[in-house]
């Protein structure tokens, strides 16, 4: 029932109910427009970049380097 | 009493009504890290190739806009989505459409850099990994100097206002030792939500002692997030102290909304989809995608999968055998998780409320 779930959802009482994350996801992002819409160049970094980046990590990567036991 | 038929007829409601208002995209399994508790057995040199952004975007424009409600996420997980080169163009492409997108990521590739890359392309949630301190995170991790960059990953995150940003742990027989010292240096790194959980005895972490809580130190670990939650609530001024919870993996009986705000409910597949690595459509990434995975991006619709199939995920009568078989609690678990659930299906692999009782 459609208009039973949009109406629970509406009362300040039980739209606590309708807040979840999945057990190994995220929470919720805020849901509010004025969020970049990705339509700004990234800034100009003002960091070096690590030497351990993504972009160093091949496609078919190589032997980590595990932990002791 | 009440309280309780009112909770199952709501969620008898919104398992009818079936809204789908999160949806994984297992965007890579490819992973740096060599966790010992990974379901996926991810590896550096996955045997999948990561699913090219064209097709799972091929995928997410079968959602009619005019269906898409405004509760709705995407969630980058993988694998480590920061492995892939793209990962600010998927974040830009999700975000162009007018949707809301999230990364779960185990926060060693999230430098400065990174974090204002991500940001630009509208990031609106994360969630980063520290599975204990120093030494027992890396052992955790497989990885030497995993605990100093998920630290620092930490810590930027948690400044950055515009990002609902939370932690996520895995407690296993190391960490139930540390738990109170992961409290203070999560709050010594500012961070407000701490999530916790516990691991499933499937993947790597099977026959794995050391990954799984004795009945005695699972009890003790509900008794933590209880005490903390109740002297948050005592908290009437000032700044709120960090909001601990318990994941919503599996049914608690006597804890049940004691550690964490909701009764329990599994939304996988009720609210929740996934399309994994190979173009499966599932629930939740972490549930056998063998047994109930409803269809393939690559054959199917994912809207047409999503409004006409997951008959399994929205009636559990088939959940019913086993020790859940005439099990008391069952109008209120209805089986567990969907996670709990592998291979032949013939019992449920892990009972939250017999750890409690």
């Amino acid at each position: 029932m459609k208009w039973l779930h949009n109406l629970l959802k509406g009362l300040s009482l039980t739209a606590c109910l309708f807040v979840f994350q999945a057990c190994y996801g995220t929470p919720e992002p805020p849901y509010e427009p004025d969020i970049d819409m990705g339509d700004n160049p990234a800034p100009v970094l003002v960091t070096e970049p690590q030497a351990d980046t993504p972009e160093a990590l091949p496609e078919t990567a190589a032997p980590l380097t595990e932990t002791e036991e | 009493m009440l309280r309780k038929a009112f909770y199952r007829f709501f969620r008898a409601n919104e398992t009818k009504v079936h809204e789908l208002n999160y949806l994984f995209w297992e965007c890579t399994t490819r992973c740096n890290l060599h966790c010992r508790h990974c379901g996926s057995d991810c590896m550096a040199a996955s045997a999948d190739k990561d699913m090219p952004l064209e097709d799972f975007l091929r995928a997410l424009d079968t959602i009619p806009v005019k269906e898409r409600p405004r509760v709705f996420t995407v969630v980058l997980t993988g694998g480590e989505p920061l492995l892939r080169p793209d990962i600010a163009e998927v974040g830009r492409a999700i975000r162009q459409r007018g949707l809301f997108w999230s990364m779960v990521s185990n926060g060693w590739f999230y430098d400065e850099a990174m974090h204002r890359k991500l940001m630009a392309a509208g990031m609106g949630a994360l969630t980063i990994s520290l599975d204990g301190l120093g030494d027992n995170h890396d052992w955790m991790r497989g990885r030497a100097g995993a605990f100093e960059r998920t630290e620092r990953a930490i810590a930027l995150a948690a400044k950055e206002p515009r990002l609902n940003f939370d932690v996520v742990s895995c407690i296993n027989r190391r960490s139930i030792t540390q738990l109170d010292a992961l409290y203070d240096k999560l709050v010594s790194l500012g961070v407000k939500q701490w999530r916790i959980f516990t691991i499933i005895p499937i993947g790597r972490a099977k026959e794995d002692p050391e990954m799984h809580l004795t009945d005695a130190e699972f009890v003790r670990l509900m008794d933590f997030i209880q005490a903390k939650r109740e002297a948050a609530a005592a908290v009437k001024e000032g700044p709120r102290p960090m909001n601990v919870t318990f994941s919503c993996e599996g049914y608690l009986g006597r804890y049940e909304q004691k550690v964490r705000q909701n009764p329990f409910f599994c939304r996988a597949g009720v609210n929740i989809a996934s399309v994994l690595i190979d173009g499966r459509i599932c629930g939740c990434p972490n549930i056998d995608r063998d047994v109930f995975s409803q269809g393939n991006i690559y054959q199917d619709s994912l809207w047409e999968v999503w409004q006409h199939r997951f008959e399994p995920f929205r009636r559990h009568d088939w959940a019913r055998r086993g020790r859940c078989a005439d099990c008391p609690v069952w109008r209120d678990c209805l089986g567990n998780g969907m996670h709990n659930w592998h291979g032949d299906c013939s019992e449920v692999i892990n009972c939250h409320y017999a750890k409690t009782l």
